[in-house]
């Protein structure tokens, strides 16, 4: 009968009577007192197992009406400290930030608009109810262009040659809501929301992440808050298929567009390689050449599949995105700005 | 602990590979340790270890990790156990039952040292995303253009 019950409602503590339960049973059950006769009896009570097992069918069957528990916030459980939780964020990410500005950040504007609502429900003068506490539009707001910047700066560094529709693929894929929300909830960032609503919804979570990345710059300089987004949302771009973020619609069109801005001739695709051409699973392997020279090769189980497939490889062969590049410059050596700027300078001058 | 299931040999254990969270490393190592609960009772014999480790070595600790939050809970005739959450979401619970204080230090340590994923039996000990740079192999790989042409004829010189 262990672990019988589960968290109750209403009380908020893991107990076996669920609260829910012993109100009807007592309501039911206990008989009037004058009818009760206390007696003692020693040796095994026989009671205890059906008592507890009816105990159990009753708040099995609640639960099936019930249905699961609404999830509850964090910071309904006894053990919780905002203060100290609020301390303990920027030490986690090796940052030093003052917690007025770390409030600030996790404040939403609900939450603000929510407190001065119950003030002035409560009745106090309306020159006591506007409240004097910073949300964090501006914070975000910083956060956001710095986030922006960085990130359209670190892909032209590191791909010189994408055309600027990729490169804003690519950076659309790494600031997306969904990549933003993953990356503050395993920061840490969820519990310490404060939101009029829970959930927290995730245009919120992305807000407030933003805002952690303006807090870092207010604090501690644009620098170490380019650092900030470098380790946790650039380096989500690790072990990623970059040429997977940018739907070219027709890669064929755009490769002819390319080769014939630098001058070169049309493409041809023609047939390497082929087999199992008259069974169900044919393969064709198919080569895109321009001058003689192949650009790019890719297999297909129809041929304008495998040539749509090979004008892609060729696309990302021209713009140096193709599998086996070097990795990102995501080490220590090229953190500062002014050595990506240098590595920029280096590769343009060597193409 | 998936390792303690009596009878658990190496294939029914959950096994896979090594894994980070959120990348963590590739540019600062962030401990995923968000939260630890010391849980024990303030009589109970078999809670001395805890509450000598409380008295000893937990300030230390505190001090040494500003980034995990310490909340200590004496409750009356329980279990000692530390409760330990991770920024993914995980709790992990060990139980510290006539554990020294010497002992449990260790075991906060390896939980701090954790990634808060499932423990796993590793298949190995190391992993890779990309195993291949060059592309798997396939019949058409390192093999010229014009080398089905020349096949087919000499299939046909064959015939003939």
């Amino acid at each position: 009968m262990a672990g019988l019950g589960r968290n109750c409602v209403l009380c908020a503590r893991k107990s076996l009577l669920f609260h829910r339960s012993c109100l009807t049973l007592t309501r039911t059950q206990i008989p009037l007192a004058s009818e009760v006769v206390v007696t003692q009896v020693r040796g095994t009570k026989r009671w205890v197992r059906p008592y507890l097992q009816t105990l159990l069918n009753r708040i099995n069957k609640e639960n099936e009406w019930l249905g699961p528990l609404p999830p509850q916030p964090r910071s309904s459980k006894i053990n919780w400290n905002y203060e100290s939780e609020l301390f303990a964020f920027g030490p986690r990410l090796g940052e030093k930030l003052n917690m007025n500005t770390l409030r600030a950040a996790f404040t939403d504007r609900s939450y603000v608009e929510q407190e001065e609502e119950r003030r002035r429900e409560l009745g106090l003068p309306l020159e006591d109810v506007k409240l004097d506490m910073q949300d964090n539009s501006h914070l975000s707001e910083q956060g956001w262009e710095l986030t922006t910047n960085y990130i359209y700066r670190f892909i032209r560094a590191e791909f010189p040659l994408l055309p600027e529709e990729g490169v804003k693929a690519i950076h659309d894929y790494v600031t997306q809501e969904d990549m933003l929300v993953w990356i503050a909830k395993h920061l840490g960032v969820k519990d310490l929301i404060r939101c009029s609503t829970f959930p927290v919804p995730p245009p919120v979570t992305k807000q407030v992440f933003l805002a952690i990345i303006g807090a870092v710059k207010h604090d501690q300089g644009p620098q170490r808050a380019e650092a900030f987004v470098q380790d946790f949302v650039v380096a989500q771009l690790v072990g990623k298929d970059v040429n997977a973020m940018w739907d070219v619609p027709n890669p064929m069109g755009m490769l002819a567009e390319v080769l014939q801005k630098e001058g070169r001739g049309e493409p041809e695709p023609r047939i390497i390689n082929q087999s199992g051409v008259n069974t169900v699973t044919p393969v064709f392997c198919v080569g895109v050449y321009s001058d003689k020279e192949l650009l790019g090769e890719a297999s297909g189980d129809t041929l304008p599949k495998a040539v749509e497939e090979a004008a892609r490889v060729a696309l990302a062969n021209m713009f140096k995105t193709h599998e086996g590049r070097k990795p990102l410059a995501l080490d220590t050596r090229l953190k500062t700005m002014a050595e990506i700027t240098g590595k920029t300078q280096y590769l343009e001058n060597k193409s | 602990m998936a390792n303690l299931i009596v009878g658990a040999t190496g294939r029914t254990v959950t096994s896979g590979f090594l894994k980070s969270v959120l990348q963590n490393g590739t540019g600062r190592y962030v401990c995923q340790l968000q939260r630890i609960t010391l849980k024990f009772c303030k009589a109970s014999g078999q809670s001395r270890g805890v509450r000598d480790y409380v008295e000893n070595h937990l300030l230390d600790f505190a001090a040494a990790n500003p980034g995990v939050v310490v909340y200590v809970t004496p409750k009356p005739e329980i279990h000692a156990r530390l409760v330990a959450e991770y920024l993914n979401g995980e709790v992990h619970t060990v139980f510290v039952d006539k554990k020294s204080a010497e002992e449990i230090k260790q075991h906060v340590q390896s939980l701090v040292w954790r990634s808060g994923l499932p423990l796993v039996r590793l298949r190995k000990t190391q992993h890779t995303e990309t195993p291949s740079i060059q592309g798997q192999w396939t019949p058409f790989t390192n093999r010229p253009a014009s080398s089905t042409v020349a096949l087919e004829e000499r299939l046909k010189r064959l015939k003939t």
